[in-house]
């Protein structure tokens, strides 16, 4: 489902990603681990096609992210990691503007969209200003939005960043009740997380992959019980 | 199409629901209500047309020029410090909705702000029955200038707010760069004097303003700004799009672009000033040069000024000013100045010492060392009705014209006239005033 080649992107003299190259297959969850500063965010902006490589090749869904970003972004869903949204609207009125943009029209999106609001534990919220909501609730309006398309493939930036337990868990029983084959590609720094909704984790560090397989496998591999401690060999060892 | 309409539609919404919307309206209608008060009522602007009183004002402009900065810088400058950019470009929109939309959006929102502005005359009217200076086709033409500046202000402040991360910045750049547009000749004048420069002075607002406000629709200024709402429209998608695609569309692919554009909007703006169309779009009716006039400007050989030197507020200066309106840039060589008494000390100075004048409100036309001053008679008084000084106005004006154009001819013919007349053949005296023998029949 997603491929990518080689891909490089700089800022100026910082390199964020240096040689990437992998494959994500349909249906896949896979969770991006490692330091701050190891280039999770900048990885999942190029794949939401926010922000084009340097250098290399991308594709999702057989679609160039570069050439045919349009299509691209019909494909996926993306939580950034900021909590960006207006504050200034209501709830079920930022949702509906979000499912127009994306096609949804009629009872479709009035379905869809009811949906969505229980699935994220936004029921009682629909017209509440989005202003007055706290950071847990909007950034269940944000997966909410993510998913009201029905992405192929979804692409979420430190889901739980600064949530409360209850809230990590109304994110993770959201994400876990997704229907459908969709790979998910998500950031954290939160190991448990990445241990309970992932099927592969990906650790990069310093704009390169230094591991990417099953929790199981890396336990193995590294001979630790834990995935921060995979992590820690991996970025003390610097990749093996 | 959907998706403009779309992300318009949000934009609109959430300014309406902004308390900063409606204060920044509440300003701007005191202000310009304010200055427009002052002018027709309390500083002796009878004698003006409204649509003058309205667009002509100073403290009109500034006060437009601030509250469309204000509004244009925020429509891409709160979404890039909200985040919601991201979140908007990784939606299925393209650069080139998501600029048009914003546009819309703004150009929608200043004109609410500033169309209840241009209502006034409209309750002058409705107050005053006997005002007989609106004349519906002259505001609705400076209504279309004040949408095409808006259309411009609001693409300038998108462009700014992509060049510079805080906003305040942004809507200062904005702010400045109408005011160099707008006020381009008039601070020359502040400054120090100076006299309008013809060759680019059909891209100064003012004199578009002085045009429009008159009722003369000329396809020069419509094309200027349409090509630079067109050219602003390419720089803003190519900007957002630049900054996601760094590496497919690099730093000179595209200054090239920009460049072409340029070029491109300069060609269109040569031709249509080689071909111009001019209207008069007031109810005065359609006054199209007379071909004399143009035959006798191309023999001059060097430019040819026509300076209008008058208080502001005066009924007299009106009538002039609408006359030599539809002179300006009739010719390459035809220079139009209206120079105000009471706002250009320094340029009123300078006009009085070179031409030894003893009169406040004139008209001069100069060629090289010759000129001619054409004083101008004060048609306005307090006891004249509005209908009858609008006759007499117009009166005025068609004696001026006439005046102006033989002026003209004078200033511009290198050797003056040589009559000749023959004598010892029977002809006619001219001091013979009996019937049918002198030439004293001829004026009858």
């Amino acid at each position: 489902m997603i491929e990518v080649e080689n891909i490089k992107q700089k800022f100026g003299r910082v390199t964020a990603l240096s040689g990437l190259s992998f494959q994500i297959n349909r249906g896949e969850a896979i969770a991006l681990v490692g330091p701050s500063g190891a280039g999770k965010t900048t990885l999942l902006r190029v794949l939401s096609t926010y922000m084009s490589p340097s250098s290399g090749k991308v594709l999702i869904g057989g679609q160039d992210v570069v050439s045919d970003s349009l299509r691209v972004r019909r494909l996926i869903g993306y939580m950034p990691e900021k909590d960006a949204i207006y504050p200034e609207m209501r709830v079920m009125e930022y949702l509906t503007f979000r499912a127009r943009l994306r096609g949804l029209y009629g009872r479709t999106r009035v379905k869809r969209l009811r949906e969505m609001i229980g699935r994220c534990g936004l029921a009682g919220l629909e017209r509440a200003l989005i202003g007055n909501l706290s950071k847990g609730e909007i950034r269940r309006v944000l997966l909410a939005d993510c998913l009201s398309g029905e992405p192929e493939v979804i692409l979420l930036d430190e889901p739980t960043l600064g949530l409360d337990p209850l809230n990590v868990e109304r994110i993770h029983a959201s994400i876990s009740s997704l229907e459908g084959n969709r790979t998910l590609v998500f950031s954290t720094h939160d190991m448990a997380e990445a241990e309970l909704l992932s099927s592969r984790v990906m650790i990069l560090c310093r704009g390169v992959v230094a591991a990417f397989a099953s929790p199981r496998e890396l336990f193995q591999q590294y001979g630790v019980p834990t995935l921060g401690d995979v992590v820690k060999a991996v970025v003390m060892g610097g990749g093996r | 199409m959907n998706a403009i309409r779309i992300l318009c539609r949000r934009d609109i919404r959430s300014w309406l629901s902004l308390p900063t919307f409606y204060l920044m309206g509440t300003l701007f209608l005191g202000v310009t209500g304010l200055s427009f008060w002052g002018f027709a009522v309390t500083m002796g602007g009878r004698g003006l047309l409204t649509t003058e009183i309205t667009f002509h004002g100073m403290v009109f402009w500034m006060a437009f020029l601030a509250m469309a900065s204000a509004v244009a810088v925020k429509l891409l400058g709160d979404e890039q410090e909200r985040g919601t950019m991201e979140v908007l470009l990784t939606s299925p929109v393209s650069e080139v909705q998501v600029v048009v939309a914003k546009f819309l959006a703004g150009l929608f929102l200043i004109l609410a702000l500033a169309v209840p502005a241009v209502l006034y005359p409209w309750m002058l009217k409705a107050l005053y029955p006997d005002w007989n200076g609106t004349d519906f086709r002259m505001w609705l033409a400076g209504c279309l200038l004040l949408g095409m500046l808006a259309g411009l202000m609001t693409l300038t402040g998108m462009f700014w707010s992509q060049m510079f991360r805080r906003q305040t910045a942004a809507s200062v750049a904005t702010f400045l760069t109408g005011t160099m547009i707008v006020f381009r000749g008039s601070l020359r004048s502040w400054i120090g004097g100076g006299e309008a420069d013809a060759s680019t002075g059909f891209v100064a607002v003012a004199s578009h303003v002085a045009s429009f406000s008159s009722g003369f629709v000329d396809s020069r200024f419509l094309v200027f700004y349409l090509s630079g709402i067109a050219a602003l429209l390419f720089l803003n998608i190519r900007l957002l799009q630049w900054a996601r695609y760094r590496r497919s569309s690099g730093g000179l692919n595209m200054a090239v672009s920009f460049l072409l554009v340029f070029i491109l909007a300069g060609f269109v703006n040569y031709l249509s000033v080689l071909h111009p169309v001019r209207m008069d779009v007031s109810s005065l009716g359609n006054s199209p040069l007379p071909t004399a006039l143009l035959k006798t400007l191309e023999r001059a050989k060097s430019p040819v000024r026509v300076i209008l030197l008058a208080p502001s507020g005066n009924s007299t200066a009106t009538a002039a000013r609408r006359v030599i309106e539809k002179y300006r840039f009739a010719h390459p060589l035809l220079q139009i100045e209206i120079v105000d008494q009471s706002t250009e000390l320094s340029r009123t100075r300078e006009l009085v010492d070179r031409y030894q004048l003893r009169e406040s409100t004139v008209l001069i036309v100069s060629c090289g060392n010759r000129y001619k001053i054409l004083p101008l008679r004060t048609i306005e008084h307090p006891s004249i009705r509005g209908d009858v000084l609008e006759q007499r106005r117009s009166t005025q004006g068609a004696l001026l014209e006439t005046e102006m154009i033989l002026a003209l001819r004078s200033v511009v013919q290198e050797k003056a006239p040589v009559v000749y007349s023959l004598t010892g053949h029977d002809e006619r005296s001219p001091s013979d005033f009996t019937d049918y023998k002198g030439y004293s029949e001829i004026p009858e």
